[in-house]
This record gives C-alpha cells, structure tokens and sequence, in this order.
C-alpha cells in the first residue's frame, strides 16, 4: 500500500505523458531527425545528407515563394484580425439592453469551421455571381489571380478569426477599472485619445497575448489553399504548411517536406521569441 | 434625460447594424440554400430568396451521404472530446493534489507540447497511424485529438481553487485518492467538465486536414472532408446545394455556441489571461 502511493500520481499522469510521448516528442524528433537523412519514396532511410535537405528546399524557388506567400498572409491577417476585433470590442464595451445579441454576432465567427467558410467564401469570390464582385461593381478573379489570391485568402481568415480575437479583446477592456475611464470622461478626453493613452496601455498583455497566438496559427495555415486553390494560381497561394503537405502527400519526396516542416516550425519559434521580447518593452502587467 | 434615451436606442441599432455586418457572410449562405438555380446564377444583385424551397437541401442528401458524415463526425467529436476529459481530469488531478518528484519538470514537459504545432509533425503522425493499420478507423480520426495539455492546465487551475482541506479532511476519513477523485473532486468539477467537452466538441467536429489524411474511404470521411469534396473545378451548377450541405454542417455548432457560450468563454479565458 505504501508503496502504491509513492508511484500513484505518477499512474494518473500515465496516460497523458504517453500520448505526449508518442504523438508530440516522438514525431518531433524524428522529423528533426529525418531532416539529415535521404529518405526514399516508401519512407525509408536511405542514406546520411548532412545539410542537402536543408540546402535543397531553401533553393526551391517553389518553397521560397511559399514563405513569401505566409509571411505575407501571417503579416496581413493577424493584424487587421485584432484591429478589427478592437473596434468590436470598443463598441461591444457599453452595456446596453441587446448586449448580449450583438455580442454573439461578433464572436459567432468563432463557431465556423474552415472548410465550410472556405465553401462560403468561394461563392462570394465567384467573378461572375460572387457577390464581392457584386457588391463592388469589380470584374475580378479573386481566388484566381494571381495577383489578388493570398489577399483574398488572408480576408477569408481575418473573418474567421474576429470573433475569438473579440472575446478576449471585450473581455480585456471590461476588466479596465471604471474609474480610470471616468477620469478619462472629466477630462474631456475625446474616444480615441480614450482608447489609445487608456484602453490600450491596460489591455495591452492581452493584444500581446493575440499576437502570439494569431502569428503562430496563421504560420501553419494550409487548409484554405488545400481546400480552395491546390496553392495556385501559379504557386501564389501555396504556404509553408502547404508545400510540405503537398511534397509529402502528392510527390512522395520526404526530404523537402521534413526539411519545409522543421523550417516552419522555426519560423514559429522565432514569432514566439520575437512576441516574447517585444512583451518585455511594451507591455504592461497592472 | 429623453435625448439620452435616443442616444441609447441609435447606438443599439449601430452595433446590431455592425453585427449583421459581420455575420453577413453566414446569413448569405442561408439564403443561397433556399435560392433557385437561376436566383443565384443572376448577374443581378440579389440578396434575397424568391421564395422558400427545399430542393437543395434534398440535392444535397441525395449527392452525398450527408448523414453518414454526420454520425462520423459525431463519433469523432464525441468520443475524443470524452477522452480529453477523463485523461486531462487524471493529470491535473495528479498535478494539483500530489507532492512527488520531478513533478515541476513534468508539468513543464507537457506545457512545451504547445510549442510544438501539430501540422508540423503531421507526416510522422499519419505515418505512426497508418503503420499500426489505423486508417479509416475511427481511432485513427480520434488519435489526434486525445488529449490537449491545455485541458489539463484548465483542470489543474480550477482543482488549485479548492482548498487542500476537502482533500486532506477526507483523507483522515479514510477516503483513498481514487474515491476522492471519483466521488467528490469529478462532482464538484462538472463546470470546467461542461467547458472543455464542449469546447473540444465544437473544435473537434470543425477539424479539416487530419480526417482528410487519415480517410479514404467515403463512408469514414467527416462532414468538414465531405462538402468540400461536392466542391468541383466547375462548381457553379450546383452551389445551391454546396450552400444547403454547408448549412447543415454549421448549424450544429452555431447552436452550441450560442447556447452554452458562456461555458465556451469562460473556459478560453482560464489560464490565458493573467492580471
């Protein structure tokens, strides 16, 4: 009995470290691992190669324009997908006798899964019925040209992502204490002045919070293209995530997409790094 | 004091106008499933449906097998968001109640998990699945959705609200730790229980890529693998019923939202927060 309870927490862990253990560390450092080996068709080992993995994908001018594509999408998206959520936010804060209707609408997006509002979307961007080009009285081939696609893309998410953004956002600014605003009010100061010299000081370990999380997601983001564009047209849409799907799934060629995954993650890393020290100058814990 | 009241009711009508904006995109999809063929074909703006019909949605169950899909993702989204709850709940259990060696690093081992991301390691894990004989399986959909660490951070932050005395009292009650688990932590936990079922059921069922991967055969795939597959290179000719088939997918989980959103909330903002 005594003996049990030395090793009893370690069994209430058991399943948990398993599943970590063959499911996250296990593939991790394989796939780290398979990087410096030539792998064949089949996935088997072949032989030692050093750095030519890495060499090899980082000259492939298809994956060069892949990271192109997701810094451009990770740098349009995340962005605008909080800017906008602020607003909400800010609009959302008062609280009225229809709050909670109109606070539902701007989180609802949250509910949506990415292939059925990759289905939606592809009806609005339809050049000839869509209802964008509609709307805008435009003649544009938003998903297939080349030219608009990644933007076109990078909306779908910035709509995805509003409603999470929101509810932390909305929930970040109610959390500001009332008579720190109030002195803002006697003041006289005007909302902008409000938000920007208040708002955004006290709720700033959230947006960097959003920040984090927001890059870190869209880094990775390959289901819209899989499911919208095959990465096209003309390799202007394919991600970083996209191209190690597409080597690994569609041309069998394991080197490049070990090497294209273990490179993405580092951009992931680097994005966490980077938050984390610009968390150390401009953020404020009260 | 009545031009304040008008001030009030215009600056509700602001935000819902702004709300309608936002979900605009999803009421449109509504009234694209009910439109006729050449409703939505008019080079005409036309926002509205002529009238209401059904003939989509019955298109759309007559092309693909659309409850089939349906009961698979219930499968999937139930039964791995189960099994985050009675895995995560046993971790924290153990992380929050118990003094034992190396449990700082432990619990810091599994916190690094979400640095690494999931489609990062996708190929080797659909390569572990496929070589223990787990494709097409609702295991093998399940695998990559077991366990989330954090669940168990949520878990673990509401046992630290309890005082230690409930634990130790019943232990000088001769109560072991599994019956202490069993029939007082779990009963007492039902809202951080509520939270991440719900939670991990609405993103489970809204999974793409992995149910992709790992099925093959029509009758496994999930309804997120399923309407994209009625999406073809010339799909004008029937997006009525993309639009009735994407309805029913995201109506359930509109639903659960908006019931149990607080549950859903509360939940996201445990532990990601601070101050």
């Amino acid at each position: 009995m005594k003996r049990l309870g030395k090793i009893e927490p370690y069994i209430y862990l058991l399943p948990a470290l398993i599943y970590f253990a063959v499911f996250s560390f296990y593939p991790f450092l394989r796939t780290i691992g398979l990087t410096f080996f030539t792998v064949s068709a089949d996935g088997r080992v072949k032989a030692f190669a050093g750095l030519d993995n890495y060499i090899h994908v980082l000259t492939d001018p298809a994956f060069l324009r892949s990271i192109w594509n997701t810094l451009v999408y990770v740098l349009m998206a995340s962005p605008l997908a909080i800017f906008i959520a602020l607003i909400l936010a800010v609009l959302a804060n008062k609280k009225t006798r229809s709050s909670s209707v109109y606070e539902t609408m701007f989180s609802l997006t949250m509910a949506m899964s990415m292939s059925v509002t990759a289905m939606i979307f592809k009806i609005m961007y339809n050049p000839n019925v869509g209802l964008i080009n509609k709307l805008l009285g435009t003649k544009i081939n938003w998903l297939n040209d080349a030219k608009y696609a990644m933007v076109s893309m990078s909306f779908i998410s910035v709509w995805m992502n509003i409603g999470f953004n929101f509810l932390f956002l909305l929930a970040a600014i109610r959390g500001v204490p009332v008579e720190l605003l109030e002195c803002a009010d006697i003041d006289g100061a005007i909302l902008y002045k409000k938000v920007t010299k208040v708002i955004l000081p006290m709720i700033s370990p959230t947006v960097f919070f959003l920040i984090c999380t927001s890059l870190a997601k869209n880094i990775i983001m390959a289901g819209l293209p899989i499911i919208l564009t095959e990465g096209g047209p003309k390799g202007s849409t394919s991600t970083m995530i996209y191209y190690m799907y597409k080597q690994a799934f569609g041309n069998m060629s394991y080197n490049d997409a070990y090497a294209a995954a273990v490179i993405t993650f580092l951009f992931t890393l680097i994005a966490t790094l980077i938050s984390f020290s610009f968390e150390k100058k401009g953020v404020h814990y009260s | 004091m009545k031009k304040k009241r008008y001030q009030n009711i215009l600056y509700q009508m602001v935000c819902l106008l702004v709300g309608l904006i936002i979900i605009a995109p999803i009421l449109y999809a509504f009234s694209i499933s009910f439109m006729e063929q050449r409703e939505i074909l008019t080079k005409k703006l036309h926002l509205l449906p002529n009238r209401i019909q059904w003939n989509n949605y019955k298109e759309a169950l007559r092309l693909t097998h659309l409850v089939r899909y349906m009961l698979n993702s219930f499968i999937l989204a139930g039964g791995s968001s189960l099994v985050r709850v009675i895995v995560a709940s046993l971790a924290a259990f153990s992380f929050a109640f118990f003094e034992f060696k190396g449990k700082n690093f432990l619990f810091m081992l599994c916190m690094s998990t979400m640095m690494i991301p999931g489609d990062v390691v996708l190929i080797t894990n659909y390569k572990t699945v496929a070589s223990l004989g787990l494709t097409d399986t609702y295991f093998g959909m399940m695998t990559m959705f077991l366990v989330s660490v954090m669940n168990i951070f949520m878990f673990r932050q509401y046992y630290l609200s309890f005082s230690r005395e409930l634990y130790d009292a019943s232990k000088a009650d001769g109560c072991g730790n599994l019956r202490f688990f069993l029939s007082i932590l779990l009963p007492l936990s039902k809202p951080v229980i509520a939270t991440v079922f719900i939670s991990s059921f609405v993103s489970t069922w809204n999974t793409y890529l992995w149910p992709m991967l790992v099925t093959n055969k029509d009758t496994m795939r999930t309804v997120q693998v399923g309407i994209t597959m009625l999406n073809s290179k010339d799909g004008g000719t029937i997006y009525g019923p993309i639009m009735a088939a994407s309805v029913m997918v995201m109506v359930p989980t509109l639903i659960i939202f908006i019931v149990f959103q607080k549950q859903i909330v509360g939940g996201m903002m445990t532990g990601s927060v601070k101050g």
